[in-house]
């Protein structure tokens, strides 16, 4: 283990990925870049240590609801980036805003559900990539 | 009995969304047209549609529309394919749309062709009853089709390559890959996995790539996900609806050159064999 391996991991992620919370610990939500940073700062210390080891095992953290984070994600990722998107379906508007977004994944409609369940995925890759 | 290599195009444009897939039909137009096929291009009315189907018998309806779970509509909203006793509920942001099918239209139409919608959730119902009715196969998805996703600027151009904000081309070039294989000569199998391959590439290119740090990427790469995970095919996978992949001349480009010597020589045989004159 390494700052290094680390760093190679944080910087194999999309830009985006690197400010959302991935891993519980301690009694809050790590980022890739906060456990980065935490790693440079000092990397021999119980927590750096422990981090590391939680990538290692590829583990999300204890009692972690790989739904609501996969969720909290989303809703941090639409206020860091906020977007817009265009659909093609009969009756509904053609263009959906940031905000209808919001909402959508929220509640868990239609398309909020589909974005939470390809969400859940990608933070089993993405700690798999460690 | 439907024509092999003989295709009919739906290019809706009338509104934002539709004109991103049909720009990209219109390509494939271009390219099939010169691979010798028939391409009968229309603008997705309703009437240019029926006529098109009616003489040219096409192994192949391809069109770009606005759908829900039971109906495909042509341009201007109108409902053009439609399975009666479904009723579509999409629940998106509080806000519930229902759409209720209270008539079969058309579903007869498609016997023995090779349907591709580019649309929303018409892979739910629509699709299955349309190969239930003898179409020959289908390809289509089953949620929201996501045309394309924008974080800054305006919507761009219909086929303008994606960019760091903004990429509404990914998502219909992707759709489009499975009638590019279909042209070529593969089967409807063949192309659905190609259509998966090429939501995987962008995907790829937006997780992992060249574009992973793009303002836009990580909102793509979902929407890409959503979109190949609710893609669906139905019916025969076997199915070639254009038997040859490219003419034989330009498969060979020398055989064009020498069809008109050899061409020549035949027909000066014939004329001294008396099998003609002119």
């Amino acid at each position: 283990m390494s700052l290094e391996r680390v760093r190679r991991w944080v910087e194999s992620m999309p830009a985006a990925a690197r400010k959302l919370p991935l891993i519980h610990h301690a009694g809050k939500y790590w980022t890739p870049e906060e456990i980065l940073e935490e790693v440079r700062r000092c990397p021999t210390c119980p927590l750096a240590m422990e981090l590391q080891r939680m990538l290692e095992m590829r583990a999300l953290g204890q009692n972690t609801d790989i739904t609501a984070l996969a969720k909290e994600r989303l809703l941090r990722l639409l206020e860091m980036q906020p977007v817009q998107i265009v659909t093609m379906a009969l009756g509904m508007p053609a263009v959906l805003s940031a905000e209808r977004l919001k909402r959508e994944i929220e509640t868990e409609g239609t398309l909020g559900s589909s974005l939470i369940n390809i969400e859940k995925r990608r933070i089993v890759e993405l700690i798999s990539r460690f | 009995m439907p024509r092999t290599n003989v295709l009919v195009f739906g290019e809706e444009a009338y509104d934002l969304a539709t004109p991103y897939g049909s720009c990209f039909m219109k390509k494939l137009a271009e390219e099939a047209k010169a691979r010798g096929k028939t391409v009968v291009e229309t603008d997705g009315d309703v009437a240019a549609m029926d006529n098109a189907i009616a003489q040219y018998d096409p192994a192949v309806f391809y069109a770009v529309g606005h759908g829900q779970c039971c109906i495909f509509t042509a341009k201007g909203a109108v409902p053009y394919i439609e399975a009666a006793g479904y009723s579509c509920n999409v629940h998106f942001a509080c806000d519930y749309y229902r759409y209720t099918c209270t008539q079969n239209l058309r579903l007869e139409k498609f016997v023995g062709r090779h349907v591709h919608l580019l649309s929303c959730v018409t892979g739910l119902n629509l699709g299955p009853e349309l190969v239930r009715r003898g179409a020959r196969s289908f390809i289509g998805y089953k949620n929201l089709f996501v045309v394309g996703v924008i974080v800054s600027g305006g919507w761009p151009a219909p086929c303008t390559p994606p960019n760091q904000y903004v990429d509404c081309y990914s998502f219909c070039d992707s759709d489009c890959e499975g009638e590019r294989v279909i042209v070529r000569g593969g089967s409807v199998g063949e192309a659905v996995n190609a259509m998966r391959k090429k939501f995987q590439e962008y995907i790829d290119k937006y997780t992992r790539g060249e574009w992973k740090d793009w303002p836009v990427a990580y909102w793509a790469s979902l929407y890409l996900q959503h979109n190949l995970d609710n893609l669906v095919a139905y019916g025969d996978m076997n199915f070639r609806p254009c038997s040859e992949a490219v003419p034989m001349y330009m498969a060979i480009p020398a055989l064009a050159v020498l069809a008109v010597p050899v061409g020549a020589v035949v027909a000066e045989e014939g004329r001294k064999a008396g099998l003609w004159r002119w």
